[in-house]
């Protein structure tokens, strides 16, 4: 049961929306210059997430968009197009979205809002969010190591709390 | 037997001459160092190309501040990080850089007249910083490292405290 369970994991299916890009293909940067142009419009948008804020109704995920593979996957290290929010109905607890893991949205071009960028006023793009999936990081960014620290609990002095006897050697 | 000895004499000159693209060759008479020292204001609004290391950015209002530890360039423009420091210098761009694109360590090649010199802090000193307009920003790919990712096994010495019950603490070195 746990293997299938397990199995089945593996497969799972990426969401239509994300899998398959929108008829009309629609760049980040291009909103940012005519957002009243695109408002409504689908699209499917994906990248390295930056940094996530909770408001009362809704999760904003602020993303660095960059070119996506056919199946909307973002390319790592890809072509930059420009930072947009993706936008959740309600809350999402914000440790789902840790920084720089990869997310694709697919939903509807609700407008442009300004947040700071340093001392900047950055225009981002924000969709209102229908479907989205998180990606596994492809490689371990860092070398990682890993100790097996050789613990060893043992002691004759398990008939009495050790702390309750300040012992050191 | 000739030939192979003067494909030994080849390659040492080969050799040799590669030291020497990669020295002192590429170093420009103007360094942001150089400048950073003599404050000459008679370049002023002279082009420059320098390249190096993003050391950090600055989003301000309407531009971007990018501090960048200058390097020598090679025959590409590419910067070599391995080579001389050549000095700091700032890069005043009109508009807005994305700072994940410009994280510091990231390699640039920056060309534009000097616009002038800004004084600045390094740590506690003061330093003077020569300022570009930077007309032409190249972002050059960093070669993703490959660190080997062969599995580690550490084995080694560790102390346990006595445990109670199940209950111990090990340190492991």
């Amino acid at each position: 049961m746990g293997i299938l369970l397990w199995l089945s994991g593996c497969a799972s299916r990426l969401p239509q929306s994300i899998e398959q890009a929108p008829g009309e293909s629609i760049a980040i940067a291009q909103v940012q210059k005519t957002p009243q142009s695109f408002l409504g419009k689908e699209v499917r948008w994906g990248g390295d997430i930056l940094e996530v804020a909770n408001t009362g109704d809704h999760t904003d995920v602020l993303v660095l968009g960059r070119e996506l593979s056919k199946k909307g996957e973002p390319v790592v290290d890809g072509q930059v197009d420009a930072r947009f929010i993706a936008r959740f109905a309600g809350f999402r607890e914000p440790a789902v979205f840790p920084q720089d893991k990869r997310l694709t949205v697919s939903g509807v071009i609700s407008g442009v809002e300004q947040r700071k960028v340093g001392e900047y006023s950055y225009p981002y793009p924000v969709v209102e969010v229908r479907e989205s999936h998180l990606w596994p990081d492809p490689r371990p960014r860092d070398e990682h190591r890993y100790y097996y620290g050789p613990y060893y609990g043992w002691g004759p002095y398990y008939r009495y709390p050790w702390w309750g006897y300040p012992y050191w050697w | 037997m000739k030939m192979k000895s003067l494909f030994a004499c080849l390659s040492v000159v080969l050799l040799l001459n590669a030291c020497t693209t990669t020295g002192t060759t590429n170093i420009p008479a103007v360094t942001p160092k150089s400048l950073s020292l003599s404050v000459d204001q008679s370049v002023k609004g002279q082009d420059f190309t320098w390249g190096g290391s993003v050391l950090s950015l600055k989003n301000l209002k309407d531009r971007s501040l990018l501090e960048v530890m200058a390097y020598p360039l090679d025959s590409n423009g590419q910067p070599d990080a391995g080579g001389t420091p050549l000095g700091r210098f700032l890069a005043d761009y009109p508009g807005f850089l994305e700072p994940k694109e410009f994280s510091s360590g990231q390699l640039v090649t920056v060309t534009g007249p000097l616009l002038g010199y800004k004084d600045g802090k390094v740590g506690e000193a003061d330093y003077r910083y020569p300022a570009l307009q930077a007309d032409q920003i190249k972002r050059w790919d960093v070669q993703p490292r490959h660190p080997d990712n062969k599995p580690r096994v550490h084995f080694g010495f560790g102390f346990g405290s006595g445990g109670y019950r199940n209950i111990g603490i090990g340190i492991g070195f």
